[in-house]
């Protein structure tokens, strides 16, 4: 999994046009191969559409690159490989099993109508005891709790063995363990190389990212990083200053953490 | 893991094929008079002419449909989707009013009669689903090609019963192929079934990636290397194809592709290549069995067959519902 390029991802210039609307607007970023970014800002501010730009999932002007080189340029097959998505809520058809599920994330991998090989179902057996989901295999997507589907679902992302993930609220429906689980996860992926974004509304999991990229209507307006007061002041200011911010001791480290005012 | 699921999935596939091995033997032993057992030894010309193939053709016909009815759930992800969702039903049923206006203006041998409103009610069903595509300007979204489904259905329903108004000399013929009937299959016909049968299941199980990918979305399906458009261009061409073949051959048959992948789905989850094989089989054996118990039930009088499955089909229905408002629909039985 190690990154082959040392900026992962880069988007210059980037635009999403939903019919009149311009959902996000001039977009330039850089994501660091072994970083985590959140992504963070007040519903509409146009966050999912710039990770579905980001992933090459809709139309968008501008230019993003992957692993230094231009999204135009990837075949698919290999960009699947190295990029990995995890989209907002899922619609799941609930008669797929959840090893179904998370043997897709090897498809990329697999050939046409070739079965799964023994190092595919190496992967997903090692993908789905991560999110703990390995002991309800058989169960079909339909017989579990939205949170449990989510851990599911993110265990597909995992099985792809990325570069780069995209994940739009991962946590949604997650409860609190598995949410430190995730945050597990994330760094375990980033120390061996991988990149990941993930858009987060659960802010004070959005402060323990290595940065924060903060949007609002449309826009990138700031990116920081979490414990910077220029970070905390964008925040704020795009949330309508109901935001209260409270410092504490994290094993010798100062952290902080935002509380609605 | 996998161990038990294949098991489950050939164990059904192996009593389904079981079924259906004894619904073709019962077959050709039911007649106009009823159960005729004593008949095998006896009237071999008449087995071997018209009773196989007519159960071997209602059997093909349902597998078509059958295998119509899963494509149809996975490419609209809404297990409500039945394989006229197209406006193919509406097509075919044109194309056979138009054929019997012209062909009742022309002195011809029934069996010609025969070959051009089977090739009127193909034409129909295609040409429905290719106005559907060209409506919803291709088949990106999902919900525009639905809607032009149901447009293209209800205006081609519409013509259709002009002409029945203006041609009433052809009301029978039309009523005829709308109820559906497996009494005319004859054995070309099961050939043309059966090869387009094992060219759209061949084609149907290789392309099944596409169906599992967009189970989970669309964005999921791109970000997973899948072709999506072509695929699904070429998924709907053989749902097209499936349709209007069984369409033509049998007339209007209800429920078949409908409950097919239900009652697959009851007893087998997983993938999609798994699951279209099995509705095929599912689907040749409820209309397998509908025609013999059409023929059996009322001898001598026979029952058009469509009317059969629609009652039962019906039934079916009701009983998911009755599954649904009980609370044992997706969350736990996955019904529905």
């Amino acid at each position: 999994m190690n990154a082959r390029h040392p900026i992962a991802l880069s988007a210059s210039h980037v635009s999403v046009l939903h019919g009149d609307f311009k959902a996000v607007n001039d977009v330039s970023l850089s994501l660091k191969a072994g970083e985590w970014m959140a992504l963070v800002g007040p519903n509409g501010a146009g966050k999912s559409s710039l990770l579905k730009a980001l992933a090459g999932l809709s139309p968008a002007s501008g230019e993003v690159s992957l692993l230094g080189k231009p999204w135009a340029e990837w075949p698919r097959r290999e960009r699947a490989q190295t990029l990995a998505w995890l989209g907002q809520a899922e619609a799941g058809q609930d008669d797929l099993t959840v090893y179904d599920v998370a043997m897709l994330g090897r498809l990329p991998h697999q050939s046409w109508l070739a079965s799964p090989s023994a190092q595919d179902k190496a992967v997903v057996e090692v993908a789905l005891k991560t999110v703990q989901a390995w002991d309800w295999r058989t169960r079909s997507l339909g017989q579990l709790s939205g949170g449990e589907r989510q851990r599911v679902l993110l265990a597909r992302a995992l099985a792809v063995q990325a570069d780069v993930y995209l994940m739009d609220e991962p946590l949604a429906g997650v409860d609190v363990p598995h949410q430190a689980d995730w945050l597990e996860w994330v760094r375990c992926l980033t120390e061996q190389g991988a990149a990941v974004v993930s858009v987060l509304h659960e802010l004070n999991l959005a402060l323990q990212a290595d940065g924060v990229w903060v949007m609002s209507g449309g826009q990138l307006v700031h990116a920081g990083l979490p414990n910077d007061p220029v970070t905390h002041q964008a925040l704020s200011s795009v949330f309508q200053n109901r935001l209260q911010w409270r410092e504490w001791q994290d094993d010798g480290a100062t952290r902080w953490v935002a509380l609605p005012k | 893991m996998n161990a038990r699921k294949v098991s489950s999935a050939f164990q059904l596939a192996w009593q389904l094929a079981l079924l259906l091995l004894l619904l073709v033997a019962v077959g050709c032993m039911v007649g106009s008079d009823g159960w005729a057992w004593a008949q095998w030894r006896t009237d071999t010309d008449l087995i071997l002419d018209i009773r196989l193939p007519r159960t071997l053709g209602a059997c093909l016909a349902g597998a078509l449909l059958g295998l119509a009815g899963a494509l149809a759930q996975g490419l609209f992800r809404n297990p409500l989707a039945d394989p006229y969702l197209l406006g193919s039903a509406s097509g075919a049923s044109l194309g056979v009013a138009i054929g019997m206006v012209l062909l009742s203006q022309l002195d011809m041998s029934p069996w010609f009669v025969r070959v051009g409103i089977t090739g009127m009610a193909f034409m129909g069903a295609w040409l429905a689903v290719a106005l559907s595509l060209v409506l919803s300007w291709g088949v990106q979204h999902t919900l525009r090609l639905l809607l032009a489904g149901v447009v293209v259905g209800v205006v081609l329903g519409a013509i259709a019963s002009l002409l029945l108004v203006m041609f009433p000399q052809i009301q029978g013929s039309v009523q005829s192929f709308m109820l559906g009937s497996t009494a005319y299959v004859s054995w070309p016909a099961c050939g043309l079934m059966l090869a387009v049968l094992a060219l759209s299941w061949a084609a149907s199980v290789a392309a099944s990636p596409l169906l599992d990918g967009l189970a989970l979305g669309e964005s999921t399906a791109l970000s997973l290397g899948l072709p999506v458009k072509s695929l699904r261009w070429v998924l709907l061409g053989l749902l097209a194809l499936c349709t209007a073949a069984a369409v033509a051959q049998t007339g209007l048959i209800a429920f078949v592709g409908l409950a097919a992948p239900h009652l697959v789905r009851a007893r087998y989850k997983g993938i999609h290549g798994k699951t279209l094989s099995l509705s095929c089989l599912m689907g040749a054996v409820l209309l397998g069995g509908a025609d013999l118990l059409a023929r059996g039930l009322m001898a001598p009088l026979e029952l058009p067959v469509g009317v059969l499955t629609a009652i039962l089909g019906g039934g079916y229905m009701l009983y998911l519902m009755r599954g649904m408002s009980s609370g044992s629909s997706a969350g736990r039985g996955g019904r529905l």
